[in-house]
């Protein structure tokens, strides 16, 4: 019976197979055709500072979309410290990724990149318009369009051992610059253990010194774009508070650093203070739990400007306009968003939704951080929000601001004085005339480029 | 002794003028209470003079109240010796300026009026200029105590009410409501979930110290651990000469006699909403930064504690330099400090003026406490002074210049005009205006 009704196909049931057939045929019988049609999406990305987060990134994240929306995905991870030559490379070329996935705001590359606009419409729907910290970051007014859009960004709170503070009078952490330096020249003399901010062309130098220089009032650019580094004593303030910290407190290590070098220094409990994504936390509590229970979070040094610090990442991802996939490529990021609360997770808190509604419980998490030991600890972070202004403060991140962030002007500048090379006014001059050429020179460029 | 003499008969007279003042006006002030402008009676008088927290309070905010420890570095708490609390220590002496007169009472009724007050009334009120830009001379503060170190700062209490289970959670678990709970070293479990420690940098107080020394000297640097390279006057600006080793001015006391200048609070830090240009996402509801701080003085900050922002002048008033024209030109609009230098009511003057140019520079102290100086206040701003706030037998702390006139007479005119009338001058009817106004210029009319 089983048998002859296998045997006896229905009028119905042989249009449905004959249907499905035909539908999917030309699959089965040329597979080579099938991947010929499918899509091709190609992400640069720049490597987290937690590789199990670009490890779900690309495994799950971008796997499973592609799989969705019927697209090949290819993610490529940049080091940081290449990000920008890979990225002017590819403008060079007009050709490489569709998308590449920037740390900062990439501004310098606003005239390669599409209108992003839509996709911060689309999102909107959902989400609620454009964050503070998105639209300052991604968007030109001289072009009126987003170059970029903005996803999710890294505190960069203060990073110290507890013990060593302790030894200092300072358990709860030094809190303003004036006690980093006080008390870390007690600690160096104690324990002969330096503090230890970045002062290298890194990411890690670049990030420190330019929030200690926002945070001492200076500002490279003001809210009109004029440059004014090195108009005013703020600045050369900035040099000389920090030539001080250096000779009194630091250690000539600070300026030999490359990529995450003062986050080895911390593992290594060669310094007492960093300033730093949580990474470097999260690190250490995956490597050396009792090395991580040290450790301590506090919110940026209070400076004569205020507590602030820039964020230590903003990601910001442009589809190029020269991109093969420019409609997959805005589709991923619209869809990206929905995926920020696990990003959030999978980051280990480090990236902070730019979209507070994608995580909204965001304070609870941070309260209730299961690896944290002491508890609560990263509770210090639930307003960095108020404390993180956008690369580019008090304006916007324009390509002038980015040029000078990308050619290290300021770490170069800094490190021109603490070792000796120039006054802190003569560097104080000289950063001016090369961020005032280069101010020029973006004055003279057209916007936008021509279309690859 | 002479000049003692002559300033301490210019005080008494000041006092007198206001006792005066009030006898005459206190039988029409009944007559009138309804009558705005409000004063007198219980339905006018509706805010209440400034009491001392008790010392629950000073714990569920995170505030020790030990009195261990007899240094700046080893104090532990406000009842210490160096924190100097009122209804502790000081009830005569600075602030209070006059033999006898008293800087706080106990007053049974400021407990019943508000639970989380003690009986300590505070009569000292001292005046600062708000920083919200006008500089206006219109702050009025209880200065209660002084923080000299971290150590104020609980790293591990517990309290709450009786029938809660207010043992220290397991972690992820959060304290059971109604539970405070600090622990760990973190001071971050305060009553109303922020880290007190990390919430009070945002407010800041700008306390002005002499720096022309009692032998004639002027000091254009603090001493301790402000006296840095960093900070002398010829690395801030080439213009100004070397300062040598240990020409530096004390900062171990801010009692209004080491003042050269009133004080200036940032107590307009208080619109979480952005309503006040405040920038909590990015930027101000005008587009325009002022500030950025996340809290709300009044509503965040509920022990009223500031931390001091040191502040200075790095040339001589007295000498011919690079910032003599700058001085010239703030001293021309707002007058000049005991020391001779201008006096500074805004930021802008602070900032843009004077450190934007290294003719001023500013500084906190050791928070360890190495300088032996307050490193914060407790010193909560008194919310609205108008209507009772300043109550009959407070006293108004302000600079006052050798001859016993203050440095400031606005300050006098608005601490008269909201004591005896309950409200600001703006308010007050021309004969009332008139009387605050001869009051006060009865103290200074010679000047």
């Amino acid at each position: 019976m089983h048998g002859a009704r296998g045997k006896h196909v229905s009028r119905r049931e042989f249009i449905r197979l004959a249907a499905v057939a035909a539908a999917s045929g030309p699959f089965f019988s040329f597979p080579e055709r099938a991947l010929a049609s499918q899509k091709t999406l190609r992400i640069a990305k720049w490597a987290h500072f937690l590789p199990e987060y670009d490890s779900w990134f690309e495994k799950e994240l971008a796997s499973q979309w592609g799989e969705k929306n019927d697209t090949k995905i290819i993610v490529d991870h940049i080091p940081v410290e290449r990000v920008h030559a890979d990225a002017a490379a590819e403008v060079a070329a007009g050709k490489g990724h569709d998308l590449f996935m920037f740390p900062w705001p990439p501004a310098e590359f606003h005239r390669h990149a599409i209108d992003h606009a839509e996709i911060y419409q689309n999102v909107s729907f959902k989400y609620g318009s454009i964050p503070q910290i998105s639209y300052k970051s991604t968007f030109s007014p001289k072009t009126k369009t987003h170059f970029a859009f903005a996803d999710f960004w890294v505190p960069s709170p203060l990073h110290y051992f507890e013990d060593n503070w302790a030894e200092a009078g300072m358990p709860l952490g030094p809190g303003t610059y004036d006690s980093l330096h006080s008390g870390g020249q007690r600690i160096r003399a104690k324990l002969g253990i330096p503090c230890g901010l970045a002062l290298t062309p890194t990411l890690e130098g670049n990030i420190s010194l330019h929030t200690l220089l926002y945070a001492f009032r200076a500002q490279i650019l003001d809210a009109r774009g004029n440059v004014v580094l090195g108009t005013n004593a703020f600045t050369t303030n900035a040099l000389n508070f920090v030539k001080s910290l250096n000779q009194d407190a630091g250690s000539s290590d600070e300026l030999a650093w490359g990529p995450s070098g003062n986050v080895q220094a911390m593992l290594a409990r060669k310094i007492s203070c960093t300033t730093n994504s949580i990474s470097l936390l999260r690190i250490a509590e995956r490597e050396n739990p009792a090395l991580a229970k040290k450790i301590r979070l506090q919110p940026p040094l209070l400076g004569p400007y205020g507590v602030t610090a820039f964020p230590h990442a903003t990601n910001c991802s442009s589809i190029w306009n020269f991109a093969d996939n420019k409609e997959g490529a805005k589709q991923f990021l619209v869809d990206l968003i929905d995926s920020s609360g696990t990003g959030y997770e999978k980051s280990q808190s480090c990236n902070f939704p730019a979209y507070p509604k994608t995580v909204p419980n965001l304070i609870v998490r941070l309260d209730r951080d299961s690896q944290s030991d002491p508890p609560h600890k990263y509770n210090t972070l639930k307003d960095a929000l108020h404390w993180t202004p956008n690369l580019g403060a008090p304006w916007l991140a324009n390509p002038a601001w980015m040029e000078v962030f990308n050619s290290f002007v300021i770490p170069r500048m800094f490190a021109s004085v603490v070792q000796g090379h120039l006054t802190a006014q003569d560097a104080a001059a000289a950063a001016q005339r090369e961020v005032t050429d280069i101010v020029e020179k973006w004055n003279q460029i057209q916007s936008p480029a021509p279309r690859g | 002794m002479m000049k003692n003499g002559r300033k301490l008969v210019w005080l008494f007279v000041q006092f007198l003028a206001v006792a005066a003042l009030l006898f005459i006006v206190a039988p029409r002030l009944r007559a009138q209470a309804d009558a705005p402008p409000a004063i007198g009676d219980a339905d006018d008088n509706f805010n209440p003079p400034p009491c001392d927290f008790n010392d629950g309070f000073y714990n569920n905010n995170g505030i020790s109240t030990s009195n261990l420890g007899s240094t700046a570095a080893t104090a532990q708490g406000v009842d210490s010796v160096p924190a100097q609390r009122f209804g502790l220590f000081r009830q005569t002496g600075p602030p209070a300026f006059l033999p006898g007169q008293v800087n706080w009472v106990i007053d049974n009724t400021c407990a019943t009026r508000d639970a989380i007050r003690n009986n300590v009334r505070i009569l000292a009120t001292t005046g600062g200029y708000v920083d919200d830009g006008t500089g206006s001379p219109t702050d009025f503060i209880s200065l209660i105590a002084f923080i000299t170190n971290q150590n104020f700062f609980l790293q591990n209490f517990v309290s709450g009410d009786p029938s809660a289970d207010c043992t220290v959670p397991t972690p992820p678990n959060l304290p059971n409501s109604g539970c405070v709970v600090i622990s760990n070293s973190l001071n971050a479990r305060n009553q109303p979930g922020d880290d007190m420690f990390d919430l009070v940098s945002n407010f800041e107080a700008y306390p002005a110290l002499k720096q022309l020394l009692p032998n004639g000297t002027f000091a254009p640097v603090p001493c301790g651990s402000l006296d840095t390279l960093a900070n002398n006057p010829n690395t801030l600006n080439p213009g100004l000469p070397f300062n040598p080793p240990s020409n530096c001015f004390p900062v171990t006391s801010i009692a209004t006699p080491q003042l050269r200048q009133d004080w200036r609070f940032a107590t307009n830090r208080n619109a979480i909403d952005g309503s006040d240009n405040n920038n909590v996402q990015g930027s101000g509801n005008t587009g325009v930064i002022v500030n950025n701080s996340p809290f709300g003085y009044f509503c965040d900050d509920l022990l009223g504690i500031w931390i001091n922002t040191y502040w200075w002048f790095t040339q001589d008033p007295r000498v011919n330099g690079p910032c003599s024209q700058i001085y010239a030109n703030i001293a021309a609009v707002e007058g000049t400090s005991l020391d001779g230098t201008p006096i500074v009511k805004t930021a802008f003057e602070l900032n843009q003026q004077l450190e934007a140019n290294g003719c001023g520079q500013e500084g906190k102290l050791d928070f360890g406490g190495a300088d032996g100086g307050a490193v914060w206040l407790i010193c909560p701003a008194i919310p609205d002074p108008r209507a009772g706030a300043i109550s009959l037998d407070a006293f108004l702390d302000q600079v006052h210049r050798p001859n016993g006139f203050p440095l400031d007479i606005n300050f006098t005119i608005n601490f008269l005009s909201l004591q005896i009338f309950g409200v600001f001058p703006n308010e007050l009817t021309a004969a009332q205006l008139k009387q605050v106004q001869s009051a006060a210029a009865s103290s200074s009319s010679s000047q």
